[in-house]
């Protein structure tokens, strides 16, 4: 960090080289084709919202209906109810998996038997690689009534419920198995940030007579604090996607009430109903548009605090 | 690694950070047991019989062993087909879209007065972030250019990753400085200065790239089952499909007996779950192995660094 | 980052700027706009069938021939779903591969290219998202009624009068004769644009099937009306009883559930709580009459209320499956299929399904189930409730395709080949499913509306008849009537002028029927004119697997006497040939022996359908489900109707009742 600022602070102004200057161009060449033809240009589609949208008429001559697509969104019931479980989930999510991956993270730092170290490590991040389209019709079963969490409470004395239809705990098994299927990420970003640290700093707190929870505290948090934000930064600009295979395997009609988010709601109305293309760009469009205020904001805290730049 | 031989020669351990020790292992020991339990819950599927598995009697256990629904796996060809779709799909898509982002990277480390014209670009990624248009004229662009039902159509929109390239810019720009000077002077252009110094010194953003597009890739479906025929269907389309077969079947089959009939081919639990477990082996094996590299590779960065 | 934003912000300014410019007066109309269908344009020549008036039919053949070869090769793209193969089917076909497009080729010269491919998950999106793109296959075959009138609204489709004319006989006598209403559903100003599916409405009809076995255990009658089917669902919910039926059946106790369903309580189909609606007199989705003459939504009625009550009463004294909200049809399905299962609502086909794997599974240990009529409610008798017109499907034509009557070419030579039995002698060995025939990838296709029942009637005939021919011994048939045999042993039985009949591939060659059983019919000429005058079709499934089932079942050996042969043929039998079987009661509501209850709204979606439906849909699944499992009160449902109809419910009625005026102002 120090080092860069001192070469950002550096007065002096190169002159330009424009030969040097194309080259630079000309390596972004590939990125900006690609996402010109399949970002930017899709994004004509987002007109839609503002439209009754149909096929034959294509986005240039369906009628404009302004902002009735988002008027007759906000009358719904379901959607202020869908854009508060997005929030809700999305953002338990971010808390549980970013305090969560630098506890283990730590913790895991502190086994001292190499081979357990590396088989936790290898297991933890596991199911990380595989798909909610696996997992998630596992985890319906798991949380069933008559599924395998049940039989494993019955030890202990506890009437059976069916968890994935329960309101009231549909969003902790969200939360809970996003968690676990993705926090072995995490922790090896921040295992691996705790690796580059420099053990020298390690050597001169040990002669100065520091402890292991001293080490911990103030020379391997501070040490991965920059990764942290970073990571944390990345993971409020996620403040809308509360996680949409997921959520599409594992909910039913019974929790909509609390498990409905705005993907979801996007996908069955705009995809799953011949010819409501329009309803669901509106739905997307909203949310990118709060996506973006949210990504914003955390953007400018971070700035301020930590004077980092994400770009 | 290094600090752990450090601790053994240098420090004395106290009784009760032996005990911290201990607990800490053993609780992290069984934890990462809760995290296989519903691995073995699916191969104790696979193996057991299908009347055991209707019966909701299989627990981490099998129940009436049988190898069937591997036997009958065996002979479905378009099983190991999709699997093999799966593998060329991860790897093209992850070299694709590792040049793209590397050489993006790269200028936008610059600051704008080394690179004119960084604000425009920054502008423009930051909008792709945020913003799309939405599957249908996505997919409109896609049939225009006629690549449907070619791995491009799964490869190519998702390869400018701008999430993915905002985490090598950050790892670019810790670069030292003076090692892309000193080249410079010796007459290297960017493109040799970004192969040649800062590739091999971002090796850790690297790897974590690599496995990002890479599980990114391995696990999409929804592009598989809009773009693909059936024949190039990805392994994750594929099971997405056989998961979700019985359930649309269901819903648009008339009541007539030739659709009726159709009922009779679904795939059952056991072989379903058997499809499943061996579209998960190759990670289980392989994973292992590609995880050293990975945290190797990590570790031998900060080594140079 | 201050540029990003105020970029952003002004964007987003700009879009609002446009957007109530171009939409401050917008408001959507939902008044029903009246189809003029108009009438079918006669064929230029008199249609009558062969046997009618052969003269006549060959006329009019002239005009429109049913199979006439182009003489230069036409392309057609089509789209097309790639189920899974049956078993019997060569092992690597495609729709792409099939058997099919090189007769096509050979017979009409018709190159069939697949532009629209995929397994049925997702089919609809892709489609969807083809036409979406402008990308429209030349001809296809669709179940959802909103895409044909969409396609219809913006002009897309071609005028398939000629290409009805040109279809065969048996399909163009029952579109005209038994079916009219089908071919007036799909026109607008005189013009056809779709060849509808020919389907039997009331094949969907539900009724009420039960585990007999557990009836006998319990000492009870199949229930004939709700209240009777309560007491049932008790009975079965006593632990002792429950105690008893696991030591009969070796199911554990814990595991039966007297009467299940899955969790989409909106959606029609097997194992679902259609039949419990329909026992009430309701059906969600559906409107009826009411006595002000007006048409009613069924979601909201007093009898879906009931229906409700019912069921979280059912719910409550543990009768209905807990876990109703977790499930699918396909969970249901392989609960039935254990054994675990009491009563379960749905359709005539469920015999060959779950309950005839349940049966085999189970039946040494006494397994078996039997069936009634919807059970009545409050002393009202119950129907099922079936469309007025049902229309499963669309065979619809691009506008753009050149050769439209391609698509009646097509479909007459799928007939030809599916319903005949001397379809190898006409096209070819290509035809055998062995050489990559899969009748369920031929992409446009009309199933002949009339051949179940026709096949109940013929199959039910021959197996009496070959019972009183003397066909009837035990020792004879009881191992079934399958014979494993190799691809030599079949050369050199064929090679001595035996006649094989092959039921399915097998690893050493094919499953053929049983030798000694064909030669002994074979050798009395009584029982090879009844035998013969089954399809080749139906003595390769339903005789092979019911025969041996019909005659220990008649002889009154009981369900746990039988070898595994003769169970095998449960479902078959007591399905298509039984005459008080499941099929059998879909022949007699179409023959009017019976009676149904239709649902007056039919056919393609209203636009505030819609635009308003799916959400309705969803909230009425919420209600209905809290209610049952109470989470809400019964007083929820109040509570309901409001929502309901606040939030397009209302809306949705209008514009169905001003259909309805128009519909009937058009058949006056």
């Amino acid at each position: 960090m120090e080092r860069r600022q001192v070469i950002t602070a550096r007065p002096a102004r190169k002159k330009i080289n424009l030969k040097e200057q194309l080259t630079l161009h000309s390596m972004l060449l590939p990125g900006i084709a690609l996402a010109t033809v399949f970002q930017i240009l899709p994004m004509i589609g987002i007109i839609m919202a503002f439209q009754d949208y149909n096929v034959v008429d294509g986005f240039f001559g369906s009628p404009f209906v302004g902002f009735m697509n988002f008027y007759d969104l906000f009358m719904r019931p379901d959607f202020m109810q869908a854009t508060l479980n997005t929030v809700i989930i999305a953002f338990s999510k971010i808390v549980c998996i970013t305090v969560l991956s630098i506890v283990l993270a730590l913790l895991i730092n502190e086994i001292r038997i190499g081979a357990i170290k590396k088989t936790v490590q290898t297991i933890i991040f596991l199911p990380y690689f595989l798909s909610w389209t696996l997992l998630g019709n596992i985890m319906v079963d798991m949380f069933s009534k008559s599924g395998g969490f049940n039989y494993f409470l019955s030890f202990f004395g506890v009437e059976p419920v069916s968890w994935i239809t329960s309101n009231t705990w549909f969003r902790t098994i969200v939360v809970a198995s996003d968690v676990w299927k993705t926090i072995g990420y995490q922790i090896v970003v921040f295992l691996a940030a705790i690796v580059n640290i420099d053990p020298a700093l390690y050597e001169a707190a040990r002669i100065d007579g520091a402890n292991s929870r001293q080490l911990c505290r103030h020379i391997t948090l501070p040490g991965i604090m920059s990764m942290i934000v970073l990571m944390s930064i990345l993971n409020i600009g996620n403040i809308m996607n509360a996680g949409f295979e997921q959520i599409l395997v594992m909910y039913n009609y019974l929790v909509y009430e609390t498990g409905d988010i705005l993907d979801t709601m996007a996908y069955r109305i705009g995809l799953l109903q011949v010819g409501q293309y329009s309803m669901g760009t509106a739905i997307g469009l909203f949310k990118s548009v709060i996506s973006c205020v949210f990504f914003s904001a955390s953007y400018f805290l971070a700035y301020k605090v930590k004077g980092y730049k994400i770009f | 690694m290094e600090n752990i031989k450090f601790n053994k020669q240098h420090l004395k351990i106290a009784p009760s950070r032996r005990a911290f020790l201990i607990i800490n292992t053993s609780l992290l020991v069984l934890f990462a047991f809760v995290c296989l339990v519903p691995f073995l819950n699916l191969l104790a599927t696979s193996l057991s019989s299908n009347d055991a598995v209707n019966a909701g009697a299989v627990g981490f256990l099998p129940v009436g062993i049988t190898g069937t629904a591997y036997k009958i796996l065996m002979s479905k060809t378009e099983f190991f087909r999709a699997f093999g779709y799966s593998v060329l799909r991860v790897v093209t898509g992850t070299v694709l879209s590792l040049v793209v982002i590397t050489l993006g990277a790269y200028p936008l480390s610059k600051t704008s007065s080394v690179f004119r014209g960084r604000g425009f670009y920054v502008v423009f990624f930051t909008v792709t972030m945020f913003f799309s248009g939405g599957l249908v004229p996505t997919y409109i662009i896609i049939t225009r250019l006629h690549l449907n039902n070619t791995i491009f159509a799964l490869i190519l929109p998702t390869a400018m990753n701008a999430w993915n390239m905002v985490l090598l810019i950050n790892f670019f720009r810790q670069v030292p400085k003076e090692l892309e000077e000193a080249a410079k002077i010796e007459g290297a252009g960017h493109y040799r200065v970004l192969v040649q110094i800062v590739l091999p010194v971002s090796l850790p953003a690297i790897a974590t790239v690599v496995l990002f597009t890479a599980v990114q890739h391995w696990n999409a479906w929804f592009d598989g089952t809009i773009y693909m025929q059936p024949a190039k269907l990805p392994l994750q389309s594929y099971i997405y499909n056989m998961i979700n077969e019985a359930n649309t079947l269901r819903q648009n089959l008339t009541s007539s007996p030739e659709d009726q009939a159709l009922l009779a081919t679904l795939p059952t639990k056991t072989l379903e779950s058997a499809q499943i477990f061996i579209a998960m082996l190759p990670i289980m094996l392989v994973y292992p192995f590609a995880q050293k590299f990975f945290i190797k590779g990590l570790v031998l960065g900060s080594v140079k660094e | 980052m201050k540029k990003i934003i105020s970029l952003a912000c002004a964007f987003l300014l700009a879009l609002t700027f446009v957007g109530t410019l171009a939409g401050c007066n917008y408001k959507k109309d939902y008044t029903y706009k009246p189809i003029n269908r108009g009438t079918l344009r006669e064929p230029e020549v008199e249609f009558k069938t062969a046997a009618e008036d052969p003269e006549q039919n060959a006329k009019f053949r002239e005009k429109y021939p049913t199979l006439k070869k182009y003489e230069q090769p036409v392309k057609v793209t089509v789209g097309a779903i790639q189920y899974q193969l049956e078993s019997d089917v060569k092992s690597g076909t495609t729709p792409m591969n099939q058997s099919f497009n090189k007769i096509a080729r050979d017979v009409l010269n018709i190159e069939i290219e697949y532009t629209v491919v995929s397994v049925s998950t997702g089919y609809d999106q892709k489609l969807n998202l083809a036409i979406s793109a402008n990308q429209m296959p030349d001809m296809f075959y669709t179940t959802q009624p909103e895409m044909f009138t969409m396609l219809r609204d913006t002009k897309m489709l071609a005028d398939l009068t000629d290409s009805l004319y040109m279809l065969n006989d048996n399909l163009l006598d029952n579109y005209l004769t038994y079916m009219p209403e089908l071919l007036e559903a799909c026109m607008e100003d005189s013009k056809l644009y779709a060849l509808p599916q020919q389907s039997n409405k009331y094949a969907s009809a539900q009724r009420l099937y039960i585990r007999k076995d557990w009836l006998d255990i319990v000492g009870m009658q199949a229930p004939t009306t709700i209240d009777e089917m309560i007491a049932v669902g008790e009975a079965f919910a006593k632990p002792e009883n429950k105690a008893k039926i696991a030591e009969k059946t070796g199911v554990a106790a814990s595991k039966l559930v007297p009467l299940s369903m899955h969790k989409d309580i909106t959606y029609a189909g097997s194992y679902s709580a259609e039949g419990m609606f329909n026992a009430h007199g309701a059906s969600v989705g559906s409107y009826f009459k009411g006595e002000d003459g007006q048409l009613y939504s069924s979601n909201t009625s007093p009898e879906a209320r009931a229906a409700i009550e019912t069921m979280r009463t059912m719910y409550e004294k543990g009768i209905l499956d807990n876990e109703f909200s977790n499930i699918t049809s396909a969970d249901v399905q392989s609960y039935v299929s254990a054994g675990q299962i009491g009563m379960v609502f749905g359709e005539w086909w469920l015999p060959k399904d779950a309950l005839g794997t349940c049966v085999k599974s189970y039946g040494a240990k006494g397994a078996d189930w039997t069936w009634v009529d919807l059970p009545s409610y409050k002393g009202n008798e119950s129907l099922p409730i079936v469309d007025t017109t049902l229309i499963s499907g669309y065979n619809l034509v691009s506008k753009n395709c050149r050769n439209p009557e391609a698509v009646a070419k097509l479909i007459n030579l799928f007939y030809d080949i599916y319903y005949n039995d001397n379809a190898e002698q006409m096209y070819g060995s290509g035809v055998l499913p062995s050489n990559g025939f899969y009748y369920q990838f031929v992409p446009v296709k009309v199933w002949d509306g009339m051949a179940s029942a026709a096949e109940y009637h013929r199959v039910q005939t021959v197996f009496n008849e070959l019972y009183e021919g003397g066909l009837n011994s035990r020792e004879l048939l009881s191992g079934g009537l399958s014979e494993d045999l190799t691809n030599a042993q079949i050369a050199e039985y064929e090679a001595g002028g035996g006649r094989l009949y092959k039921i399915s591939a097998s690893e050493k060659g094919f499953y053929c029927l049983n030798r000694q059983v064909v030669e002994k019919i074979n050798s009395e000429p009584a029982l090879k004119e009844a035998f013969d005058t089954m399809r080749n079709r139906e003595k390769i499934l339903h005789f092979a697997q019911g025969y041996p089932y019909f005659v220990a079942y008649k002889q009154g050996i009981s369900i746990d006497k039988m070898t595994t042969a003769e169970r095998e043929g449960w479902g078959i039998y007591h399905e298509m040939i039984d005459e008080n079987g499941s099929y059998a009661y879909v022949v007699d509501l179409s023959e009017g022996k019976k009676k149904a209850k239709y649902d007056e709204f039919y056919g393609v979606a209203l636009s505030a359908m819609t635009d308003k439906g799916g959400y309705l849909a969803d909230q009425t699944g919420i209600y209905y489900a809290r209610i049952i499992t109470g989470t809400s009160g019964m007083s929820a449902f109040d509570e309901f109707i409001s929502v309901y109809n606040r939030n397009g419910g209302d809306v949705i009625l209008k514009q169905v009742n001003e259909w309805y005026a128009a519909e009937h102002a058009s058949e006056n």
